[in-house]
This record gives C-alpha cells, sequence and structure tokens, in this order.
C-alpha cells in the first residue's frame, strides 16, 4: 500500500528532540550495575547467591540434576510469569511494604538468566487443575508447559489419561485414548472438543499471569507470621467471583489458584469452581515430558 | 579468572532417567569476548537503550535482556563484520520489546492521551508535561512499527549509523535499509502529523 505523504512533519528532528542523548546519573548508575553484575557472573558463574536468593533459585529451577557448577539453569517459563505478574501485583505489595523482596528478586532473577540463557536443560512446570463436577463427571488436567513454545495437556477422569492435547509452535494435536484417533490443527481456535475449554487461559505461564492481570482486581494480601507464602485475593466484580492465590514469596510463583463462584443466594459460602496446583520443577525425563504414560504402555507416538 | 560457562556443549545421557546432561567446555575466547569486544561498547549500549525507553527501570530490564541476546550469540557477533552496529541493534531491539511491553501494560491502565497539538519549535520552552508528552507519543509510534523497521529508523535517524552498517547488522542489503527507514519516516510523519515540528529541517537523507 501506498504510504501517504507526511505533512509537514519533521522526522528526524521530532525524533532527535524527543530521544535526546540525556542518560540520567540515576539510570546510568542501575545500569552500571547490571553490567557489573553480568560481569561477574560470566567470569564466575558457579558462584553461589546469597542467602535468600539461594532459596529464590532452588525453588524456581530445583536442584540435584544439574551439573555441577550450573546451578541457575534459565527457566523461561517462569520469567514470563514473573514479568507480566510483577506488573498485575507488584505495585500491591510494594505498597504494602514488600519492596525490597520483590526488587532484589527479580533483578537477581534476570541477572542469572542473562547468562543461564545460554545453557539450555530441558526442565518443564506442571499446573494441575481440578474442575469440580457440576452435574456431571469433575474433570482433572495436567499441563506441562515444557518449552515457551510447547505446551502439553492431559486430560485425566479417575487418574486416567483420556485426552492428550499437545501445542508445539502453533500447531495441535489432539489424541483421544480411548477411541485411538488423532487429529491436527492449524490453531487454538479450531478446537471443538468441549473438555479443553477450561483450560484454555492456562496454556502458558504467561497467559496465565496475563489473564489474570487483565480480568481480575488485586483486593487483599495476607501473610502469616513467620511463613513463606501470601495469599492474593483478587476479584472480579462483573461476575461476582473472586481468585485466591497461594503465593511462595522467595520465587513469588503461584502454588496453589483457587477460584471461587458468586456467593451463595443467602450468603453462604462461595463454590469453588476451579483449583490449581503449580509444581514448578517436577523431576522427569524429557521422555515423561512429553509422553503420557498411556502412550508409552501402548507403545504409540503421535 | 575462573571461567567455567559452557560455551560449547556436548550432551551426554543420565543413565538413571535418560535425561540429557550438558557437559561445560570452556572457550579460550570467551575470556575475552566481554573484555575486547562488549565493554568498551557499554556507555553506547546504555545510552542507545536509555534514548529509547526513557525510564530506569525499562532501561535496566532492557539492557539486561540484551546483555543476554548478546552472550547467546556472542560466536556471531565475533565473526560479524561489524560488531558495533550488531551490538547496537541488539540494544535498540531490546529497547523497543520493553516499550512494546510497557505500551501494552498502559493501554489497560489509562485511558489514551489525546492527541495535542504540542510546539517543538524551541523544545526549552516546552514545559516539562509537554515534553513528556511529546516523548510518548514518539515512542508509541515508534513501538508501532515492524522491529526491523524501527531498528533501521532508530539507527539511523537516531544514531546517525551508515547504511552499510545498518545492513550488515540486519542482514539485509543497503537498498532494503533505505526502503525500510523510507516507510518507518512515512509511517511516523502519519502517526505524528498532529505533531507540529517546526525545528530545523536537516539535510536531506
Amino acid at each position: 500500500m501506498k504510504e501517504e505523504k507526511p505533512r509537514e512533519v519533521d522526522i528526524d528532528g521530532l525524533l532527535k528532540t524527543a530521544l535526546e542523548d540525556d542518560l540520567p546519573a540515576e539510570a546510568e548508575r542501575r545500569m552500571q550495575k547490571r553490567l557489573a553484575e553480568f560481569r561477574t557472573r560470566i567470569e564466575r558463574p558457579e558462584q553461589e547467591p546469597e542467602a535468600r536468593p539461594a532459596r529464590f533459585w532452588q525453588k524456581l529451577f530445583g536442584s540435584g540434576y544439574q551439573p555441577a557448577g550450573v546451578r541457575w539453569i534459565f527457566n523461561k517459563q517462569a520469567l514470563a510469569f514473573l514479568s507480566i505478574f510483577m506488573l498485575a501485583v507488584g505495585g500491591f505489595l510494594q505498597a504494602i511494604g514488600h519492596p525490597s523482596t520483590l526488587a532484589e528478586n527479580l533483578t537477581g532473577l534476570r541477572t542469572s538468566v542473562s547468562v543461564a540463557d545460554s545453557v539450555r536443560q530441558s526442565g518443564f512446570m506442571e499446573c494441575r487443575v481440578h474442575v469440580p463436577a457440576q452435574g456431571g463427571v469433575p474433570s482433572d488436567y495436567v499441563i506441562r508447559w515444557i518449552q515457551p513454545d510447547i505446551t502439553r495437556v492431559d486430560v485425566q477422569r479417575a487418574e486416567e489419561v483420556r485426552e492428550t492435547m499437545w501445542i508445539e509452535l502453533g500447531d495441535v494435536v489432539i489424541v483421544d485414548h480411548l477411541k485411538k484417533i488423532s487429529q491436527k490443527l492449524a490453531n487454538l481456535k479450531q478446537i471443538q472438543d468441549s473438555v479443553f475449554q477450561p483450560v484454555l487461559r492456562f496454556l502458558s505461564p504467561a497467559l496465565l499471569a496475563e489473564n489474570i492481570d487483565q480480568k481480575w482486581r488485586l483486593e487483599r494480601f495476607e501473610q502469616k507470621n513467620g511463613s513463606h507464602q501470601g495469599t492474593l485475593t483478587f476479584t472480579n466484580h462483573e461476575k461476582g467471583s473472586s481468585l485466591r492465590m497461594i503465593v511462595d514469596l522467595d520465587a513469588f510463583l503461584p502454588v496453589q489458584i483457587s477460584r471461587s463462584g458468586p456467593s451463595g443466594e443467602k450468603g453462604g459460602p462461595a463454590e469453588e469452581v476451579m483449583h490449581l496446583d503449580f509444581t514448578w520443577n517436577p523431576p522427569g525425563s524429557t521422555q515423561s515430558m512429553m509422553l503420557p504414560k498411556t502412550l508409552k504402555k501402548n507403545g504409540g507416538g503421535r | 579468572m575462573d571461567l567455567r560457562l559452557a560455551s560449547q556443549e556436548t550432551t551426554g545421557r543420565c543413565g538413571e532417567c535418560g535425561r540429557e546432561n550438558l557437559v561445560e567446555i570452556p572457550l579460550p575466547d570467551d575470556r575475552t569476548f566481554y573484555e575486547d569486544l562488549i565493554a568498551p561498547l557499554e556507555s553506547q549500549m546504555m545510552r542507545s537503550i536509555w534514548r529509547v525507553v526513557r525510564q530506569p527501570e525499562l532501561a535496566e530490564d532492557a539492557l539486561q535482556d540484551a546483555l543476554a541476546i548478546i552472550w547467546r550469540k556472542r560466536d556471531l557477533i565475533r565473526r560479524h563484520p561489524n560488531p558495533r552496529a550488531l551490538a547496537l541493534k541488539i540494544c535498540l531491539n531490546a529497547a523497543c520489546d520493553s516499550l512494546r511491553k510497557r505500551n501494552r501494560f498502559l493501554s489497560r491502565q489509562t485511558a489514551s492521551l489525546s492527541a495535542q497539538e504540542l510546539d517543538i519549535s524551541d523544545p526549552s520552552d516546552v514545559g516539562r508535561q509537554e515534553r513528556k508528552r511529546l516523548e510518548d507519543e514518539v515512542l508509541r509510534a515508534i513501538a508501532r512499527l515492524p522491529k526491523k523497521q524501527a531498528a533501521a529508523v532508530l539507527m539511523r535517524i537516531v544514531h546517525d549509523q551508515p547504511y552499510d552498517a545498518i545492513a550488515k547488522a540486519l542482514g539485509c542489503s543497503e537498498v532494503t535499509v533505505r526502503i525500510q527507514v523510507s516507510k518507518g519516516r512515512a509511517r511516523l510523519s502519519r502517526w505524528l502529523s498532529h505533531l507540529r515540528a517546526d525545528s530545523p529541517k536537516e539535510e536531506s537523507r
């Protein structure tokens, strides 16, 4: 399409004026600090983070299976969640007195991530979703966030995997293990199987965080004395429902999310409509990440 | 200097779980990569990022992202005919990405600013608030440009890089860069046409 002719605007002058080379001392100091941290990391990658960040790393990245000296394996999924989640709750937590921990953890994470990104190691995160029965059979889902572009969802009934959906670089493959049929879809919009609908918002940590950020308003934060966990309560006034998220305060990642519907007519307790449990570093092999047990038993693949 | 970072990975397999293990093999070049190539560019990197994001927190994060990419691509940068331009491009891309994220966030948080006529004929007379609005409008417009176009425009117009250096950094021909800059300029002119720019025109490029 032909571009319109500019109307008397000196874009070059405008850009140079607006984007002036005027780096303030404060910003320079902060960036210098980042550069120094980065250099330290690449010079001494085996150096353990201290006290609190150490716990943070352990919870985020696990321990025990990495090669010696590589203890800060990058977990893109966790960072994707955090970077959005922090936008949603960061300001609130800061306002109620958690600024240093937040900043320290997120800065530490990003610093190590920068270096660790060059060392790739398989790892995944798991989200178990329970949807209580509403006139039917309860549904359970196990979502494995394997890489930013690879997700596997198992639909379980009575602890048996009934269906599996793989999403890999935009392609969607659904396998019905009972009927032994599979289908390939070009994108998520083509999914007609209603069984997957409840979990389409959880297909990546980033999507989950975006969903919370966009649809829920943070109402309060509670932390028991000495506890490393806190509870964030969000509400959605339009739907009259609420969301309780238990967060690990060392990693600022969710441990549990529970969604409740509107309160009963007589002010009774709200009914839980969905429950999510997160495991951020489950042990497992590459094979177990990709293949559900049902498939391995049958010796089949996609 | 005890450098154990893996720059070349060989794989073995864990006998217990079958998981691939990475064995770290340090390359001597890594020892000097940062000192020789990146350290002299630190100031340029910081400034280039700042000029785009213009917020200390965002600048920090964008710098971090840029460093991650630079480190991941260090072999490419080492062999590149113009490492300086490539590093600049990486920094500008990281800055634009941060900008886009911020804009997405802001667009959800606040009502969009109404476009007002600003007179930037004399920047020193423009009040702080108006100055901020000007910045915001320009940054929003840059964030709307396609990634490659934004990098070409910023490298050419803001950082005065020669076309051949930009072409090398972007991995395309000089002609393509000229087209990208021209299209980017035209788009920005259209989107920012409500800003009256009477500042002295630069030489025709």
